[in-house]
């Protein structure tokens, strides 16, 4: 099954260059059945992977581009009196999809942003005293603008929660640059992307990835690092319970896309960031705004062996 | 962030350093300070409890206002050192009212440290400095607490202080032991309260007074082997001239210098270690005759030692006598004219002595005529009945009761009468040995008086008349005599009760004055003993050496304080597979950090997984590289894989010793 996976990663490796890593980061988080959250400035990428994303794993998707006035009936839907029949006909929202993109999930108030953040907890939406279940799978790919940007409302920590991983694109490389510079249209190549897998595979995968064996000296390290974020000065609060489990998952997947039968300790390291900085902040200095969590200072001070 | 207001716990401790500091200081203070700390200490309570709102300004300035009017007003009384304590607590209880943040907390923390090394003006004893070492982790913990931003319990600040203040207690022993000692650089004057001692004159009756204080006066240590009881005459004053009732010197301390001795006996020599408590006059009460004095000492001509100032503290002497009169204070250039003044009156006392003078017609004669009168007829007392206008005439020939105050003046009295001339002496007699230390200590119901007359055959020779009529009261220590007195020590009774009986009280009296003793010689006149101390310590005594006596311990606890702190994040590994890691870890660096500075370390850092490890060295040392990818696949495969093989860690332990002996040997070919 892992020669599929490599091969998703190949193929939207075609269309966002020389970010292997994130990309399969990216999967990992999909294949775990959480949700993602892509953070980086406008144009570089976010959207070009969460739609190549979509079609490499053969859902049906659909993308809402959020704006500051926008209202929950926008994304949720709304019940429509109809006068030939005389009674109110929900119609569904485009978050009745399998994959849903939510562009700039930032831009919009917090009243949307719940209403969002709210379906993707419960896998359902209530509307009028009736609760219609969202289709399996659901994924929520949101991507959105640093929070120092204009017009935007931050996503609080209980929302920010809710997205197994975050993750950050960054420049590309030099290579990486001229490929994209030299190379064709991106949304053609992404209209022209084939799903590689299908529904069964992944819950296939899901399956598999559970049975992935972890030691209990990885265990010992991942709780390590967790009490080091509950006990250590330079954090305002530590990783909760979710967070730790979230590692534990997104582990078990990152071993087996790298076919491996057990989690090493370097799994973790790799998934650290992602999964739980935008769990963490770090301690306040001069009751000013707290700065990005350090988590490279995890990853040197926490011991893996002992 | 110091404006940020005090925690509970911070404040607590706040109200209770004031108070801590406060207290050694009640006995002196003008009565109202304690009660304006006191009130200020409440409203502060007040306002925390949320009863009462902070003053308002022109209540503050009201209570400033009074505070420094009742100060000055004190000052205007007559009071010395203790107003300016007054003034300084007055403002530091003042500045209660307002504490709200950490600032001002601070500001009046730091002024409780000031307000609290004042106390050592006042008292120097054992009790007030243990008392100072606890305050001072009051306060300590106090400023902690007001740095403390989470809620804690009331004694965790206090907690970390002890922990905080452990390690400072052997740098404060090496401190007190090492550092130099300035002189004091001003006088402080302190009070000028009543206390008592000897005074600059003497008519029968003060010396009641000063009979009844036990107070200690001095103690003394002799090096060599002390003299009896009955030599142990303390010379302070010497009381030259007569008004016909009160014997006086017009020349104030120092009549004429005194040189030393041109060529002083070697033997006989006595030398000895004094303690002077503070007695606000400028005399120093010597062993008769002194022959030499430190610099600093003033020595006249009739054998007395006084200061330049009064002695407002305790002072150490290192002095030496012989109980031989001295050949500087045997020549006379002097006519008497002094010491054979008689004014008009007591015509029966000075008809008596003619009379004797004619029957026996030589010093020596009616010297002993008067002792055998006085021996046959007079009685000891220390509560005389009073004497008239002839006080001489009065206590010779109708009352013959009294004490040495009487004696010397009637004995000087009659000498003078007859052309003999005669001084008296003022000083201490005698002194309680302690069995524990070896010294003596001297306490003011020691003092005593006699007489000096001027024999040409032997110069100036001491006459003790109250030793005619009560021998005992010289050869044995005062309070086994006057115990039997009943006015004696009537005003303390307490001290009465350890003195008079040789009980167990007397025993535990005597360790405590010795204890007292120990901690005046050794730590508050230390400075006396340090120069023999540090070279006894260090031998050679060279800047080198001194830097190395404060060096060394600084750096062994500051050492230690960081492995302490640091310990704990030490992890011990237990697990077989990781204590090999950190062998091969070790093995790998011992030797790798020789080779060049600038090469990474081939030590594993803490966060560096084992399979990242093997392959970083194996980059940086490829012929390790053989060893490095097997370690790396038998500890994943037995840390992680969860595979049980059961034969892994002997492998691994293999494994790990051939690649740090193939590191070694590369290492050697290298170098």
């Amino acid at each position: 099954m892992q020669h599929k996976l490599q091969e998703l990663i190949e193929s939207v490796s075609h269309v966002l260059y020389g970010k292997d890593l994130q990309i399969q980061q990216a999967i990992t988080c999909l294949i775990t059945g959480g949700h993602l959250l892509i953070e980086d400035l406008p144009g570089m990428g976010k959207t070009t992977l969460a739609h190549a994303l979509a079609k490499v794993l053969g859902l049906d998707y659909q993308r809402v581009q959020f704006t500051s006035d926008m209202l929950p009936a926008d994304i949720l839907g709304v019940s429509i009196f109809n006068a030939n029949q005389s009674e109110f006909v929900f119609h569904k929202g485009p978050i009745f999809t399998q994959l849903l993109l939510a562009d700039e999930i930032n831009r919009t108030t917090p009243k949307t942003q719940s209403a969002l953040l709210e379906a993707m907890e419960e896998r359902q939406v209530t509307i009028e005293s009736v609760t219609y279940a969202l289709p399996d799978p659901f994924f929520v790919i949101a991507t959105q603008n640093p929070i120092s940007q204009y017009g935007t409302f931050p996503l609080p920590e209980s929302q920010l929660d809710r997205f197994l991983m975050r993750i950050q694109l960054g420049y590309p490389s030099e290579a990486a640059e001229r490929e994209l510079l030299t190379g064709g249209d991106v949304r053609q190549k992404i209209s022209s992307l084939k799903p590689c897998v299908s529904l069964e595979d992944l819950s296939q995968i899901r399956l598999q990835c559970s049975e992935v064996k972890v030691s209990y000296s990885v265990l010992d390290y991942l709780q390590r690092i967790v009490r080091y974020t509950r006990e250590s000065d330079g954090f305002e609060y530590g990783i909760s319970p979710r967070g730790s489990l979230a590692l534990l998952n997104t582990a078990k997947a990152w071993a087996y896309l790298h076919n491996r039968e057990f989690v090493l300790p370097d799994d973790i390291q790799m998934l650290l960031e992602p999964v739980i900085a935008h769990r963490l902040r770090a301690a306040t200095v001069n009751g000013g705004e707290g700065e990005n969590p350090s988590i490279r200072k995890i990853l040197t001070e926490v011991d893996v062996i002992g | 962030m110091n404006d940020k207001p005090l925690s509970r716990t911070a404040l607590l401790w706040q109200l209770l350093t004031v108070i801590a500091v406060t207290l050694p200081h009640l006995s002196h203070l003008p009565v109202w300070v304690p009660f304006l700390v006191l009130f200020t200490l409440s409203f502060r309570f007040m306002v925390y409890s949320g009863r009462w709102s902070f003053p308002k300004w022109w209540i503050k300035g009201l209570l400033v206002l009074m505070a420094g009017g009742s100060v000055l007003a004190s000052y205007k009384a007559g009071g010395g050192i203790s107003v300016t304590v007054a003034l300084l607590i007055a403002g530091f209880g003042l500045k209660m009212v307002e504490i709200n943040s950490r600032r001002d907390s601070t500001v009046v923390l730091y002024v409780a440290y000031i307000v609290l090394s004042t106390a050592f003006l006042f008292d120097q004893s054992v009790a007030m400095a243990l008392y100072v070492i606890v305050v001072i982790s009051i306060v300590t913990s106090a400023l902690l607490s007001s740095h403390i931003d989470r809620d804690t319990s009331f004694l965790e600040p206090f907690k970390r202080c002890v922990i905080m203040l452990i390690p400072a207690l052997p740098l404060m022993i090496v401190m007190f032991i090492g550092m130099p000692r300035l002189g004091p650089m001003w006088e402080v004057g302190l009070d000028k309260a009543a206390k008592t001692g000897l005074s600059d004159s003497m008519s029968p009756g003060d010396i009641t007074q000063l009979t009844r204080s036990a107070e200690a006066a001095f103690s003394v240590r002799f090096i060599s082997a002390p003299p009896a009881q009955s030599q142990l005459y303390w010379r302070s004053i010497v009381l030259n001239d007569f008004d016909g009732r009160r014997w006086f010197n017009q020349d104030g301390l120092v009549a004429s210098k005194r040189r030393n001795d041109p060529a002083p006996q070697a033997t006989g020599q006595l030398k000895y270690e004094m303690i002077l408590e503070a007695s606000q006059r400028n005399y120093v009460p010597v062993l008769d005759y002194v022959s030499k004095w430190p610099s600093d000492l003033m020595a006249s001509k009739d054998g007395t030692l006084s200061s330049a100032n009064p002695q407002t503290a305790r002072n150490q002497y290192q002095l030496t006598s012989r109980l031989e009169l001295p050949v500087s204070l045997r020549s006379v250039d002097d006519n008497f004219s002094r010491e054979l003044y008689l004014p008009e009156g007591n015509r029966k006392a000075r008809d008596l002595a003619k009379l004797w003078w004619d029957e026996t017609g030589s010093y020596e004669g009616f010297i002993q005529k008067v002792e055998r009168y006085f021996h046959d007829r007079f009685r000891y007392s220390l509560s005389p009945p009073p004497l008239g206008k002839n006080s001489v005439s009065e206590f010779l020939l109708d009352t013959q009761e009294g004490f040495c105050g009487h004696f010397a003046s009637a004995t000087a009295f009659m000498l003078r009468a007859v052309g003999v001339p005669a001084r008296i002496v003022t000083g201490y007699q005698g002194g309680e040995l302690n069995p524990y230390e070896e010294y003596f200590l001297i306490r003011q119901y020691d003092a005593h008086a006699w007489v000096e007359a001027w024999l040409p055959s032997q110069g100036w020779t001491r006459l003790d008349p109250t030793a005619w009529v009560a021998p005992e009261r010289v050869e044995a220590p005062a309070d086994e005599i006057l115990s039997n007195d009943t006015s004696f020590l009537k005003d303390s009774p307490f001290a009465a009760w350890g003195i008079a009986n040789n009980s167990v009280f007397a025993q535990l009296r005597l360790r405590i004055e010795a204890f007292n003793y120990g901690w005046h010689r050794w730590v508050l006149n230390y400075h006396h003993q340090q120069k023999g101390i540090l070279e006894l310590l260090l031998g050679s005594y060279s800047i080198l050496s001194i830097a190395m006596f404060f060096l060394i311990p600084f750096i062994v606890v500051i050492t230690l304080t960081v492995f302490l702190i640091y310990w704990p994040k030490r992890t011990v590994h237990n697990n077989p597979a990781n204590k090999l890691i950190i062998r091969l870890s070790e093995g790998l660096s011992r030797d790798g950090g020789l080779i060049g500075a600038f090469e990474p370390s081939l030590e594993r850092m803490q966060g560096e997984t084992v399979s990242r490890y093997c392959l970083r060295v194996s980059t940086m040392r490829p012929e390790l590289k053989v060893y490095l990818d097997q370690i790396s696949a038998l500890y994943v495969n037995h840390q992680y894989a969860t595979v049980v093989g059961g034969d892994e860690i002997n492998q691994l332990s293999k494994v790990v010793t051939e690649c740090i002996s193939a590191h070694r040997k590369g290492f050697k070919k290298r170098a």
